[in-house]
């Protein structure tokens, strides 16, 4: 890395740390500037599009934003401040504070906004400001560019297993997540204590669609805690063990260049099937892992134990298949 | 884990599976109570017929290195272990040598039987 380089890499690591700051600014300054305008009161909540159905304190209101606003932006600018912490957590970090931040500013934006534009709390109208309530969490993918591109592809893997003619090789490992493994029974308990309280109430019939969403992320996360990683010459899948989805395939012809590396959840956006601009993970907890970038040089990372026979197999198949004869049994006998 | 299968190998498709699940067993790369992958997931990524796959761990469940569960696949036998794996293989040359002296299976058994009683 050169000197130009590494100026830049801190210019930005800046950048990205002041644009956290920014939803920050922009809540404390509409409040000096509305100060004496506002009541009391603010509406807080709509269930619709229409009139606000709940209000705030005006100072509740205030020290939420300021909360929601004031810690990821110290957060962002902490991080920028510590210089060991590697491009792809800084880049992470940013991000969820951008989106935390961005979705506090908007809200507190809305609420006193609405508030002083329909005179009074109760008279406020969301309409299609929920459109930009919905996409202000967007926010957060201003400092995550902002932030220096994360490296990865240092260490190509290189080893190729010795794979004779007529020989097929198939790799197959089952990866689970102690993490996700606590999510579904955690999201169980929180939909029994949200739920049965109204279901007794005799509410039931608002409480289905709550209900249907908490289980299917239920659903959702015990598929990803329990997969199965398998390289042979389809190439590289990533299979449920349970329901026996696919969730990832790259095929061998379209496998660029893999390196074996140490995998840590906070570089990839944290546990389970992560999807991030030009690349993606499936990450069951910090260790050994793959990492493959695409001929169309996208990066894929999934956490595996034994990382090194499952590039070299890969390879070596992807090797034998740029060669002619994909299939050991095709192959002509040459004897 | 890995498996490999080379068509040129004199021994057959079946055995090169099963001697590689023995490996894996006395090795540590395969655990007592871990899962092996399905026979048709195996026999797919193989590129080997089902039946293949099945005679090996049919095989294998003979030898009480794996179970099969009704429905849910092929599992490591709590109990399988390297001294399991020496014995069987200790079986499998014995009963080798005794097929070279044209012995039958039941002459085997019976050696077996004296052998034990003695």
């Amino acid at each position: 890395m050169t000197e130009l380089q590494r100026g830049t890499g801190a210019a930005r690591r800046m950048l990205a740390a002041v644009a956290g700051v920014v939803p920050l600014a922009v809540v404390g300054v509409s409040w000096y500037l509305w100060r004496d305008k506002l009541p009391t009161e603010l509406a807080s909540h709509w269930s619709g599009s229409g009139e606000a159905d709940g209000t705030m304190e005006t100072g509740a209101a205030l020290t939420l934003a300021l909360l929601l606003t004031g810690i990821p932006a110290a957060a962002g600018l902490a991080a920028a401040c510590i210089g060991s912490l590697r491009p792809a957590a800084f880049r992470g970090i940013v991000g969820f504070a951008g989106v935390t931040s961005g979705m506090g500013a908007v809200t507190w934006l809305l609420s006193a906004g609405l508030t002083l534009q329909a005179g009074s709390a109760g008279k406020a109208v969301l309409g299609w400001w929920l459109a930009a309530l919905l996409a202000s969490f967007l926010y957060g993918a201003v400092p995550y560019f902002l932030a220096p591109k994360p490296r990865f592809a240092t260490t190509h893997h290189e080893a190729r297993m010795l794979l004779g003619a007529q020989e097929s090789g198939a790799f197959s490992r089952t990866i689970t997540s102690k993490v996700l493994l606590w999510v579904p029974p955690a999201l169980l308990l929180v939909t029994g204590l949200l739920f049965i309280p109204v279901f007794q109430e005799g509410h039931a019939a608002s409480t289905w669609l709550g209900i249907g969403t908490m289980l299917a992320s239920t659903i959702a996360v015990a598929l990803l805690a329990h997969l199965q990683v398998t390289v042979d010459w389809r190439g590289l899948r990533i299979v449920s063990t349970f329901g026996r989805i696919t969730l990832k395939h790259i095929r061998l012809e379209d496998v660029a260049a893999v390196e074996v590396t140490e995998l840590r959840p906070m570089e990839w956006g944290g546990w389970g099937y992560r999807v991030m601009p030009g690349r993606s993970a499936v990450i069951m907890g910090a260790g050994p892992g793959l990492i493959l970038t695409t001929t169309g040089g996208k990066q894929f990372a999934v956490t595996v134990s034994d990382p090194d026979t499952a590039a070299s197999l890969l390879l070596a198949l992807r090797d034998r298949n740029h060669d002619g004869g994909s299939h050991p049994s095709a192959t002509e006998q040459t004897v | 884990m890995l498996f490999r299968v080379d068509a040129a190998s004199a021994l057959s498709l079946a055995e090169q599976i099963a001697i590689q699940v023995r490996a894996g067993v006395v090795e540590g790369s395969l655990a007592p109570g871990e899962r092996l992958p399905p026979a048709r997931d195996l026999a797919t990524a193989l590129q080997v017929n089902m039946h293949t796959v099945l005679r090996a761990y049919k095989q294998l469940r003979d030898e009480g290195v794996i179970e099969m569960r009704q429905g849910r696949g092929a599992f490591v036998r709590h109990d399988a272990g390297p001294g399991l794996i020496r014995l069987t293989e200790l079986a499998e040359q014995l009963l080798e040598e005794a097929r070279k002296l044209g012995m039958s299976r039941q002459d085997v058994a019976r050696l077996i039987g004296g052998v034990a009683k003695s």
